[in-house]
This record gives C-alpha cells, structure tokens and sequence, in this order.
C-alpha cells in the first residue's frame, strides 16, 4: 500500500498544480504583461509627443536665435563696408583720381593708407580692395591684386548698388565672402565699389554654437542656386559637401523658399531628424537647426527601459501574487486529493485534517470526512458480513462456535447485546445458542434469566413474534412500560436491568422458513437508536447465518448418510475383492490343472497310435487323432481364454510405442504363417501413440494373423495397415481381400468364442477379436469393422483421445 | 533308499505327467537314474536328507530338479526357495516344469533364482520334444559345478 500511495500522489499534485496553480499564474501574468504592454505603448506615444514637443519649441527658439544672430552679422558687416565706403578721404580720393587730380601712384599710396587703417580697425577683414566702377582694382591693402578684375562677379555688381554681403566661398581651407559697397560721388553717381574680403569664419562660429540642442544639434545656412540647394557653410558632419538636391533637403527648401516652420525628415546624411526651418531674411538664405531624433528622444529610451522594468516588475509580482494566492486554494483541495487517495488504497481511517476550517474548503473537507466515515462503516459491516460468511463456511459443522463469534462481532459493531436463538428440533422453543455484551455483568444477568425462562415459540414474546411472522423487527426507542406490556413478565428485570432503549430482532431463515432469530438490544445511554442501516446489516447478517446452519444440518445429514455409503462401499469392495480373488485363483487352477488332463488325454492316445497302431483297426485310429485333436484345441482355447481373462486384470503400462516399428517386427513374425503363399502386406504412415506395448502389439498380431488367415484363398493376398485422422484421434485400420463376413453379424464379431467360420474351414477358437477389443476398450479406444462377404473385411481402431500425441512423431514406413 | 546315485529328481505329483515325462526322458535315452517325489514336503526331505530320506547326502545327486510348480503340502516356488537359499543344493540347476503360463509365476522363479523354466504343451509330440531337450542340455550339455 506504501509504495503504491508514493507512486501515485506527486503525479496527481503535479496535475492539480498543472490544472490550477498554473493556469491561474500564467493567466494574470498574461493580463498584466497585455495591459502593462498596452500602458507601455501608450505612456510611451504620450512621452514622445511631449519630448516632441519641447524639442520642437527649442528648435524654433534656436532657429530664431540663430536667424537673429545671422541677420545682425550681415547687418554689422554691410554697416562696416558701408563706413569704408563712405569714408570722406577715401571718396575724395576716388573722385580725385577719377578727375584725374591725384597721380596713380599717389593715390594708390594714399587710398592704401585709408585702407590698412579700416582693415586695422575691422574684425576678420582679409584685404580691402577698391575697384573702379568697371570691376578693376585700382588700389587694395594688397598691392598683389591691384589691376584684378571683378567686373563679372555678382557680389560686385551688387556692391554697385548697396552693401553687399557675397554667399561664402571657399578658399583653401578657408570660407571666405566678398562684402561689397559703392563709393558714391557728391552727385550720388558710383564712383568706385569697396571690395572686402571677408573672413567667414566668425560667421560659422555664429553658427555652431549648439547651446540648447545637444551633441547632434547643427544649424545649416543654405541658399538655392540652380535648382539645387547649396550650403553656404560647411556641414559639420560632411565639409565637403555642398550642393544637395532640394528633395534631400525638405526643410531647406522650405526655408529658401520663405517659410518657416517644424519638419522630421531625413537629414544629408539620411539620419531621422527634428528641424525647424526659417527664411535669414536675408537675400533667399535659409536657415535649418536639426537635431538627430535618437538624440532628442534619447530620455525616451530611458523612460521606456524603467517602465519595462516596471512593467516586468508588475507581472512577476502579479504572477507571483496569484501563485500564491492559487496555491492557498489548491493546497486544500491537494490535501484533499491526498487523504482521497489514501482512503483509496484502503486507509480508511484517513481524514482530511481541514475540518476545522471556516471556509468552503471546511464544508468540503467535513463532507469528506463524513463520507469516509460512512465508508469505513460500512466496510466494517461489509468485512464483519464477509467474515461471517468466510467462518460460517470454513467452519460447517461447529455453527454454534462460529454463531458465538459472529453474536460477539455483531454486539461490538451494532451492539450492545445480541442473542441467537435457534428453535428447537420440535419447533416448541427458542433456544439461545449465542449471547454476548461486552458488559460482562450483563451478559451474566442475561444467561442467567434466559436460563430461568426458556422462550417458548408460542408465547408473546416480541422473539416469539418474529419467530413465527418470518418479519424483522425494528423498535427505535422502547419505553419500559410498553415493553412490559409485551413481554413475559419474568423478562421485566432484566428490562428494569438492561433498560434496552432500541431493539432489532431479525429472523434467522432457511429456505424461506423460521429457524431462529437473531436479537440485538442497546440499552447503553451513548448507543441511541438502530436505524434502517442496522436492521440491513442485521438481516443480511442473518441471512448467511441462517444459511450457515442449514448447511452444518444438511452437512451432518450429509454426513450420517456418507458414513453409512462408505461402510456399504467398504463391505461391497471386500465382497469384490473376495470375489476377484477367486476368480483369480478359478483362472490360476485353470491354468495349472485344466491342461494336465488334455495333457494326459493327449499323451495317452498318441502312445496307444505309438505303441499299437497295428492292433488297432484304422477307425479305432482315427477315433484317437480325433481326441488328439480336440485335446489340442482345448488347449488352445485355454490358452486364449487365461489370455482374455488376464488383459482384465493386468494394469495397462502405457508408454511411446512407435507403432510401425512395432508393426513392421510382427508382419516379420507372421511370415512362417504364410510360407508359400503370395501375401503382400502394405505398412502405410503410421503415428507413433500411447499405449501398452504388449497389449498393442498383440492387438496388431490378431487382427494381421485374422487377415493372413481369411486371405488363404486368395492369390495374391493383399493386406494393408494404414491409419488416418478423424478429428483429434487417428483411427488404425487393417484391411484385406480375404472372405469378408456378412455385415449382419458384424455385432458378434468381437465376442468370445464367436465365430463366423466353420472351423474346418478357418481354424481358431473365436477369442482373438474379443482380446482386440479388450485390448482397446482398456485403452478407452473403439474398435469396429467394415465388410462385404466375399469382398474383403477392414478393421479400424483408436486407442482414445489422450493416446496420441497429434502426429508429431508420425512415422512413415512402406 | 540312501546311497542311490540320482541324476534326476522329477517332482510331480500327477501320475499322468509324471508318467508322460518318464517315457520321454527314457524314451529319447537321457537318463535312467530317475527318482520321484510326489509333493513338495517329500521333495525337500529328499534332497536335505530328513524323514523318510534322513541320512541321504547331495553327493548322490540330483544333477537337475525337475520342479513342477503346483504341488501337495509344500508348493513348487517355496521348494525353490528352499534350494535356493541353501548354500549346497543351490548350485542344482532347478527347471520349472509346469502347465502355468501366468506370468507371475514366471516373473517370481526367475527372482527366486531358477535355471530355467518350461511350460508343459498340450500337444505330446511337443511335450515329448521339450523334455527330451531340456534333458539333453542339462544332462549332457551343462557342465555343473562340483557339490
């Protein structure tokens, strides 16, 4: 039971846990990753929009900035050519050459004086050239470039009109702009246009600071030149770069274009950006300020690793929660499962151990341990009912012993006293065979007033009544008084005495009719009443009692009768015995001294033909062969008979026998029977069986020396010995063309002494077919045979099922 | 009857047989020193010598018993038993001639240590043939050892 209740438990723990604990866990964890997923996404939308947000108003506030920045750059720097532009010395130098009043040298000296004195004075000028209105240099603080011409550049023409600032352009590895302004004449006419060579650099320093817009923040200048954009300030990320197609610039091409505003597009380098983009205000220029959105939204990413951790955070705690939680459930129920299974095996006296719980679980377990209870009362019932039953067999004919324990069993499952009676043989008393009370003072005053007041069927006795109504009786609470009134009144102390609250008296039965009655009586103030459950056990109780005793009656009847068919058996065995030996010592004398005579009869008449044949006349002769003769076939039929009668006594020696071998050693044998005939005999597929050797043989030498016999007039004479199977028995059969016999004496055939032939025609004394047949019958085999006269005779055997061994030994011979 | 040299002691108590069997042994010349016992009592006190034979010593003989089996008084196999448990006349060579063919009585002279065993036929020719060939064999042919 302990290996068995360890094998199944973990398994059955493991599938409550599989079915409960476990689907419960994985449920809330699933809710809780759904819902916190489905939170992730959202905080995380509503995050990003707001870092949007903000990084969208920084870039605007840069953007502006920087616009501002830039503007006032320009402003200040077409304000500084403007005052060189101006300068009165300087105009009227210009106009003084242009009068020619000043010698070139002169004035080339001169102006360049002015010159180095404003490059001097302004920040990031290179060199400062002046050229005539046509573009040619006529003086610079770099006499180098005297004589150069910008006719065609168009910051130059532009510096004709006003103060110019030129889009940058590289110069080395430097940026450099032409800031250009007209020298005007008293009259307003042009006179001469101021050419700096400005330094961009300041402007790109203008430019980078990145204050507010992180490590990826850039700002990039650009303008529209040939329906490309082209950047007038080295990209940070890529310095070489300049022209890009407007649709790889979409903010920048808003921004040319006079707008301003917020875009997230794919920046020069095909990064995801934020930019915001807005006019110079200045010329077409444009300003973008981006930002790369990994960077921008980098909080972002923090922000969703801790509410992923959060969110792991809370399924785990959920799951675990709930495993708990589950766990508080299903460990009762795993309990319960566990004591189920314990009662099971058959540990009935399991409980659950949650009775005392308040909850559902406590309803449940008390159930339980109300069914196991029931359980184990009934299966104490059902065992006491079995023992019972087992002891009432075992024990068939000491049933009183046995009525005394089962009265004693009774008491101690139902009690508390319980008397069997049985009514005696002349149907005129009720006598106690059994009592018990596991009071001992009770049971003595019990025995004792049993004793004084033998019951008597016809008295009114409660007993009595069930005794002859062949009904039970259930009497749940017995007032005293009422019982008095119904019972004899010697019964009444022991009434006062036991004070029996509840009685139960069933009739003890024997094929339907009253033999007895079994009494059951509590009188214990603990015991209460018998219920309906009791009057079923006390009856099916007294059921198998009542058929205990009519067995142990019927047993020594049985008994009686079995003594005297033994003692009949006895005498009737000895007077056989007797008998048999008799006839054995009949055959025995036989044997000796029924021969001596024929001996004598046969010596004595051939020495009177030995010793005077001539005196005697040739009847006289004849006379004594005929009882030489005679004596000789009695001898035979002696011979034939002590042979018969001993295969009747002889125990049969069964053994394997092959039986063509067997065959085959007689066909040998009877060859000197049939010197100078032409016999054939034919050995077929013969099984080995089971038999007596001797007797089988000798079996086979009858039925072959008949054939040889009857097959005397023919020529040649065919025999022969085959066998077939017919179901589970082969049947051996010897055939021949001899004389046959007439089937209408085939009953007679295998009796003694019949004979089909006269004997001067087929010598014999008519006992060979009764010993085959003996032989076979001994065998538990069949023997019969099949003929036509004149057409030949077979004859079949079997020797009986057990036999044969189904031709596994089957011996083929020819 | 003491001092008397017998070769052959044939013990039947049928005057018939024993009559047949004389003319035989005689007949086919096998031996004439030929004495009979009628019953199994007489046969014991003949060769142990007592009673009537008291003083007869086994040096006389028999060379050969001729034993039938049914016999008055003392049966032919407690005869046999006889012989055979002494430790002189158990070197007689003892031949069981009898009508009985049952095998137990077969079975049991050959445990009691007979020399050989016939069953007398029917048929005289073969009667006279069988005596003649056991005389002859156990006469003439058996050499016995010294008593």
């Amino acid at each position: 039971m302990g290996t068995q209740t360890s094998t199944h438990q973990p398994r059955q723990r493991w599938f409550l846990r599989s079915s409960l604990l476990l689907k419960q866990t994985a449920f809330v964890a699933v809710v809780t990753i759904v819902t916190g997923g489905t939170l992730i996404l959202a905080s995380e939308g509503f995050a990003r929009r707001m870092v949007r947000d903000e990084i969208d108003q920084r870039l605007l506030l840069a953007a502006t900035d920087r616009q501002a920045l830039l503007q006032n750059y320009i402003h200040q720097q077409e304000e500084l050519v403007g005052l060189v532009a101006s300068r009165t010395r300087l105009r009227q130098l210009v106009a003084d050459r242009a009068a020619g009043k000043i010698a070139p040298d002169e004035f080339r000296q001169q102006s360049a004086q002015i010159l180095a004195d404003a490059r001097r004075s302004a920040k990031g000028f290179v060199s400062i050239s002046i050229a005539d209105p046509q573009g040619t240099i006529i003086t610079a603080t770099d006499e180098m470039s005297v004589g150069n011409d910008y006719g065609t550049d168009p910051d130059f023409m532009e510096g004709r009109r006003k103060s110019n600032l030129g889009a940058p352009r590289r110069v080395g590895a430097a940026y450099q702009s032409l800031l250009t302004a007209p020298v005007v004449g008293n009259g307003g006419q042009l006179q001469a246009v101021v050419i700096v060579v400005l330094d961009a650099q300041p402007m790109a320093d203008l430019l980078a600071g990145r204050a507010g817009l992180g490590e990826s923040g850039e700002t990039l200048v650009g303008t529209l030149r040939d329906s490309t954009i082209h950047l007038l300030l080295p990209a940070r990320n890529a310095p070489q770069l300049a022209d890009i197609p407007v649709g790889r610039m979409p903010a920048m091409a808003l921004a040319v274009h006079g707008q301003s505003g917020l875009l997230h597009p794919w920046d020069y380098r095909d990064v995801e950006v934020l930019a915001a983009y807005r006019p110079v205000g200045y010329l077409d220029w444009g300003l973008v300020v981006k930002i790369d959105a990994a960077e921008a939204y980098a909080p972002l990413a923090r922000f969703r690793a801790i509410v992923a951790i959060l969110e792991a955070a809370i399924a785990l705690a959920g799951a675990g929660l709930s495993y708990l939680l589950a766990k508080r459930f299903t460990q009762p129920i795993l309990q319960l499962a566990d004591k189920a299974a314990t009662i099971a095996t058959g540990d009935l006296t399991a409980r659950t151990g949650l009775a005392h719980r308040t909850d559902e679980f406590g309803d449940l377990a008390r159930t339980f341990d109300e069914m196991a209870e029931q359980i184990q009362r009934h299966v104490h019932r059902t065992d006491a009912l079995a023992e019972a039953s087992h002891t009432f067999a075992e024990t068939a004919r000491d049933f009183e012993g046995v009525l005394t324990r089962v009265s004693h069993r009774v008491a101690e499952l139902i009690g508390d006293t319980c008397i069997i009676f049985l009514a005696s043989d002349d149907n005129v008393w009720l006598e106690p065979v059994a009592l018990y009370d596991s009071d001992p003072e009770v049971l003595a005053f019990t025995r004792e007033v049993l004793a004084a007041a033998p019951v008597r069927v016809d008295d009114n006795t409660m007993s009595g009544k069930v005794f002859k109504q062949n009904e039970p009786l259930l009497v749940p609470q017995v007032s005293v008084a009422s019982l008095r009134q119904i019972t004899k009144e010697e019964y009444w102390p022991l009434l006062d005495r036991v004070a029996s609250r509840s009685l139960l008296m069933v009739p003890l039965r024997a094929q339907g009719r009253s033999i007895g009655v079994l009494s059951l009586a509590r009188h214990r103030p603990e015991s209460g009443a018998y219920s309906e459950e009791d009057l079923k056990f006390a009856t099916a109780l007294a059921e198998r009692a009542g058929m205990a005793i009519l067995n142990a009656r019927l047993y020594r009847a049985l008994e009686v009768s079995n003594a005297d068919l033994e003692r009949r058996v006895a005498d009737r065995t000895a007077e056989l015995e007797a008998a048999n030996k008799e006839l054995e010592a009949f055959s025995y004398s036989v044997a000796h001294d029924l021969r001596a005579p024929l001996r004598a009869m046969h010596g004595f008449s051939r020495l009177i033909v030995e010793d005077f044949a001539p005196h005697l006349p040739d009847e006289a002769q004849r006379y004594l062969h005929l009882v030489q003769d005679n004596a000789e076939q009695m001898g035979r039929l002696i011979d034939d008979l002590l042979t018969f009668s001993r295969l009747g006594r002889k125990p049969l020696e069964k053994q394997r026998v092959r039986t063509a071998d067997l065959v085959r050693q007689i066909v040998s044998g009877l060859q000197q029977e049939h010197t100078g005939r032409e016999v054939a005999i034919t050995i077929g597929d013969l099984p080995d069986c089971t038999a007596d050797p001797a007797l089988l043989k000798q079996v086979f030498a009858n039925l072959l020396s008949n054939a040889v016999k009857f097959t005397r007039t023919r020529n040649p004479a065919s025999i022969e010995v085959t066998s077939r199977v017919d179901g589970s028995e082969p049947i051996y059969q010897v055939k021949d063309n001899g004389v046959g016999f007439d089937m209408q004496y085939a009953g007679k055939l295998f009796g003694v002494f019949q004979r089909l032939h006269r004997a001067e025609e087929y010598e014999g004394t008519g006992v060979g077919l009764a010993i085959v047949q003996r032989i076979i019958h001994r065998h538990g085999g069949r023997t019969w045979a099949e003929s036509e006269l004149d057409k030949g005779a077979t004859f079949y055997f079997t020797l009986g099922g057990a036999s044969h061994d189904g031709g596994a030994g089957r011996n083929s011979a020819g | 009857m003491t001092g008397e040299p017998v070769e052959i002691l044939l013990v039947e108590d049928n005057p018939n047989d024993e009559e047949l069997t004389l003319r035989s042994l005689k007949k086919n010349n096998v031996s004439n020193q030929i004495h009979v016992v009628r019953d199994g009592a007489e046969a014991l006190d003949f060769l142990f010598g007592k009673g009537a034979y008291s003083g007869r010593s086994l040096r006389d003989g028999p060379k050969v018993i001729l034993l039938d089996l049914k016999l008055p008084k003392v049966d032919g196999l407690e005869v046999l038993r006889h012989i055979k448990h002494d430790a002189q006349a158990r070197k007689i060579p003892v031949v069981i001639l009898t009508s009985s063919k049952e095998e137990r009585d077969i079975v049991e002279s050959y445990q009691l240590g007979v020399n050989s065993y016939i069953v007398k036929p029917v048929d005289f020719a073969q009667f006279t043939d069988a005596v003649r060939q056991l005389g002859l064999y156990w006469m003439l042919l058996n050499q016995p050892p010294a008593l």
